[in-house]
């Protein structure tokens, strides 16, 4: 019985581990600008920019004391630079950031190329609003992103080898 | 308390497969460590468990709590965090002894099978000895400390998460290699003298001062990253990487100082002195004994690892201990075993598929919407292949098609004997074949109406069998869901077993097979103590109700055993001689590329072109080329292919024919996989649609009590990352066993592992091409069959009658 229950835990255990970790926690600083009594600093994840799926995070604070504001209402818009995909328009929330400093909006990009970001953040009546431009690779084919989970079984096998040469050495002795 | 805490103590990041790692980690040590504590509590006390409890914890601190994300704005931070890594968690490990425990803990087959003689390769063992020489583990350390801390280094590790993994595991292995030569951990044997160990650890002592004073007093931020950031909780650029450097100094001080005393303590104690010489005295008598000594096996506790020269061993006395047996389960195992139970359970079924063909006749004729169209394609498909995967073939044991037979058995006529020229697997291989075929060519998955009239057509079938042929004759040779449970249920992890054979060879009745007033025997004509494995047994637990010894359970075995075994099999004969059974295998493992396939863009593509191209080809025609390809020519090209290139390379004298169905044993695994990938995501995206569907059903009847049908669940949950790593990792499992399964054939059948490498060649060729083909498909859009888009006004107006 406690076979069973090891085997169902294990299998668990390893059907959790395919579980995507979540990382929305900043990235590549864009800009740290001051507007007023307000710091606004824009990071970018992945590094490199890679379409469709791009993390836009954004930390508002406080310019004198440096503490971070939570509950700005900030708005990330991207546009293309060469106009010919809509613009896009996300809520950047802390509820979606990992590192709860900040907020976070996950954005698909419908096309490579050049975006022009604005993030506007009303941050207890202060308006903030930062600009600029980002420049997203085109999507790595999905195999090449996740070719570690399915290339893995080569190093067993390799294992495997050098476990039977080791094996067939060892009965050689004996 | 600060915002800023505040944000920090709730920044938890998510990374399931660490604390899975960590997880499975413990739990194997735990084992481990619970199996030696009862031999030797002494040496196994609480404080090692705690060490590694605490150690895998210190890990998972460093990667996974609210430091992770707070690193790349806090250089401190990431200063705590590889101080976890270096000099809190190696420590904790090796104080922990996790060799022996680790060991102790894994199935006894992976152990002495596969990690044994690793452990006893000679140049691992050189290595690992070369790397913990103080020496070298010294200059690993430093070496690791300061070139991840050039600030070119340091930068790349922040852009880059790939790097940044890298930079991790370089500190985690340099602090193993480093504390080893001080903590010392048993079995190890130091061959230095314990002097060695002041000059080292003042040393490290020193090199860490330098590199603390170098980011404490810089007047200028060393790495431009932090300079970048912005900055949190009002510390500036270069207060953080003064407070960084502070920190390594004196959390890197407190480490090397504390064992620094504790082993200047014990050089200068007079009892340790005595102690040591009586250790290295009785290390010198087993050096001359000689690795083999048996003096030192035969003292050994049963079933204990003996430490042999540092290594451990597995030439012991290997305990025997039964294998679990679900029916040895209380309550459970009561309730399976009950001929009461599994009527129960077939009549709940039959219930169920009633409730189906009604609705399918009478419902909505919209997949989406109807139980016909969502239950049996989405929630039985994958309830049952994860069945299989954790259990057996326990929808056999609850198939409501085999009721007819009690109903049969009272009926006049029957009791004939189902044709010998019909008596294998061919029918089953051909009826599996165009009902792959009806599913796409009728679309079988978008019409509850058909589906209904197939679950009647099932009934009769099974009722018009059984009513004129005796022995189970509709499971044996026709039933193709039967032959699907039996074949995929061959990589089950229990079966149906005798508990001990020598109470078998003793019995004279033989109930099992002939019945009893208990229970009918077998009907499947299996004979329990010469049954071997899952095929053609429906866990209908007749056998165990009728034995009077109660000698047969339902028993862990490993997954796939009987797969490379060509042993005598009751009712089955040998595998090398059913080439139907072989034939059985190569469709249904075709047949999962070919249904998952046929479902995903490209392919849909391509039938599409190949229609147009044929001018106006119909459905039927185009599906019927499509699976006759997939079915029929291109298994046996690539069957027959490797069986002749086998047969060449391997130098056997068997024919071609014969090894090929030997070997096609060799693909369950890896068309199991499949199916599983396949059905459980269907399963995994769709399992909500029966919700608005029973919502309907019910409501159509009459009743309103469980609210109006929430049409927003009949479409499709997202396909996320997480189902796509699952769906691979099935396969890659399966892709392993196949290798796995295929080289132990071709062990048993050559003379020499040359031999058997080289006559295995072609099969692990097809089985990677099986592999990859698999892989490529759960990369493609697929159709999310038996799902709407609520917003589809035609479809929502159906179900307003």
């Amino acid at each position: 019985m406690w076979r069973g229950i090891s085997i169902v835990a294990v299998s668990g255990l390893c059907v959790t581990s395919c579980l995507a970790p979540v990382w929305a926690d900043g990235g590549t600083v864009r800009l740290v600008e001051r507007h007023g009594n307000r710091t606004i600093s824009v990071f970018t994840s992945p590094n490199p920019l890679r379409a469709p799926m791009v993390d836009v995070s954004v930390l508002v604070q406080d310019a004198t004391t440096g503490e971070a504001i939570h509950d700005a209402v900030t708005i990330v818009q991207l546009t293309p630079a060469d106009g010919t995909s809509p613009e896009i328009l996300a809520a950047a929330t802390n509820e979606a950031a990992t590192n709860k400093l900040l907020q976070s909006a996950l954005v698909e990009l419908p096309t490579a190329g050049t975006w022009n970001v604005t993030v506007r953040s009303d941050a207890r009546g202060e308006m903030v609003i930062a600009r600029f431009s980002m420049t997203a690779r085109p999507a790595l084919p999905q195999w090449r992103g996740q070719w570690t989970w399915f290339s893995w079984p080569i190093v067993a096998v390799l294992l495997f080898g050098l476990h039977r040469t080791m094996a067939a050495r060892l009965n050689a002795k004996t | 308390m600060s915002p800023t805490l505040d944000a920090f103590l709730r920044s938890w990041p998510s990374d399931p497969a660490l604390a899975a790692v960590l997880v499975i980690s413990f739990g194997i040590y735990l084992r481990g460590w619970l199996a030696l504590r009862q031999r030797d509590p002494a040496r196994w006390h609480g404080g090692r468990l705690a060490a590694m409890g605490a150690g895998l914890a210190a890990i998972y601190l460093a990667l996974a709590s609210p430091i992770e994300p707070f690193a790349s704005l806090l250089l401190q931070m990431h200063m705590v965090q590889h101080l976890l890594l270096m000099v809190v968690a190696p420590p904790l490990v090796w104080l922990a002894a996790p060799l022996i425990p680790m060991l102790r803990g894994l199935p006894h087959e992976v152990r002495t099978v596969w990690v044994f003689p690793l452990l006893r390769w000679r140049p691992l063992r050189q290595l690992f000895g070369w790397l913990t020489r103080p020496l070298i583990a010294w200059l690993s350390l430093v070496a690791t400390t300061w070139l991840w801390h050039l600030p070119q280094c340091y930068e790349l590790a922040l852009r880059s998460p790939g790097w940044h993994v890298v930079e991790h595991l370089c500190f985690a292995v340099a602090g193993l290699l480093f504390w080893y030569p001080i903590v010392r951990p048993y079995p190890s044997r130091p061959r230095w003298n314990e002097w060695v160990l002041l000059p080292y650890l003042v040393l490290a002592g020193v090199q860490n001062t330098v590199l603390a004073a170098w980011l404490t007093f810089s007047g200028r931020v060393i790495y431009p990253h932090y300079a970048a950031v912005p900055r949190v909780g009002g510390i500036d650029a270069l207060v953080d990487q003064a407070a960084a450097g502070a920190t390594l100094w004196v959390a890197g001080s407190i480490a090397l100082l504390l064992p620094l005393f504790a082993i200047v303590v014990t050089l200068l104690s007079p009892s340790q002195s005595k102690r040591r010489r009586r250790f290295a005295v009785s290390t010198a008598i087993a050096h001359r004994g000689g690795a083999t000594s048996t003096g030192v096996t035969s003292a050994a506790p049963k079933g204990a690892l003996v430490v042999l020269n540092g290594v451990p061993s597995a030439a012991t006395v290997t305990v025997t201990r039964p294998a679990p047996d679900v029916l040895g389960v209380p309550l459970f195992g009561r309730l399976l075993r009950s001929a009461k139970v599994r009527v129960g359970m077939q009549w709940t079924m039959a219930l169920l598929a009633a409730i189906l063909v009604y609705d399918g006749l009478r419902g909505p004729d919209a997949a989406p919407m109807n139980l016909a169209g969502v239950v049996p394609w989405i929630h039985w498909r994958g309830v049952l292949v994860l069945g299989l995967l954790v259990a057996g073939n326990f929808f056999c044991m609850a198939c409501p098609f085999t009721l007819s037979r009690a109903v049969a058995r009272r009926l006049p006529g029957a009791g004939l004997r189902w044709p010998s020229a019909l008596r294998t697997k061919w029918p089953a291989v051909a009826l599996l074949g165009l009902f792959l075929w009806s599913y796409e060519a009728f679309a079988l998955w978008d019409s509850p109406w058909l589906t209904a009239w197939i679950v009647v057509g099932y009934f009769a079938a099974a009722l018009v069998v059984d009513c004129l042929f005796r022995e189970a004759t509709f499971c044996k040779y026709v039933c193709p869901i039967g032959q699907f449970n039996f074949v995929q249920s061959l990589v089950s992890p229990w079966e149906v077993k005798v508990r001990e054979p020598a109470i078998c060879a003793s019995c004279r009745t033989r109930e099992c097979i002939r019945g009893s007033t208990a229970a009918p025997g077998c009907q499947m004509q299996l004979d329990p103590p010469r049954k071997s494995g899952n095929l053609d047994c429906t866990f209908c637990l007749d056998c165990v109700r009728a034995c009077p010894h109660e000698n047969i359970g339902v028993l862990a075995v490993g997954h796939a055993h009987q797969l490379w075994s060509d042993r005598l099999r009751s009712g089955v004969g040998r595998f090398s001689q059913r080439a139907d059974l072989a034939a059985l295998v190569v469709v249904l493992t075709f047949g999962a590329l070919a249904n998952a396939g046929g479902m995903v863009a490209p392919v849909v593509a391509w039938i599409d072109r190949l229609r147009d191209a044929v001018g106006g080809m119909s459905m039927l025609a185009a599906t019927g080329l499509y699976y006759v390809a997939a079915l029929v020519v291109v298994p046996l090209v690539a069957v027959c292919g490797a069986a002749r290139l086998s047969r060449a390379l391997g130098r056997s004298e068997e024919s071609w024919p014969t090894i090929a169905t030997r070997y096609a044993f060799a693909l369950v695994p890896i068309g199991f996989a499949m199916w599983l990938a396949h059905y459980t995501f269907h399963f995994w995206t769709s399992v909500d649609t029966i919700v608005p569907t029973t919502q309907r059903l019910v409501a159509d009847l009459g009743y309103q009590g469980l609210g109006a049908p929430m049409w927003q669940l009949a479409c499709c949950r997202p396909a996320s990352d997480s189902l796509l790593h699952a769906e691979i990792l099935m396969l890659d499992g399966g892709m392993l066993m196949s290798l796995y399964v295929a080289f132990r054939i071709a062990e048993d059948r050559t003379v020499s592992s040359r031999n058997a490498l080289r006559a295995v060649s072609p099969w692990a060729g097809l089985i990677v091409a099986l592999f990859l083909t698999g892989v490529w498909i759960v990369f493609q859009p697929m159709e999310m069959r038996g799902t709407m888009d609520p917003a589809a006004p035609a479809l929502e107006a159906q179900a307003i009658r």
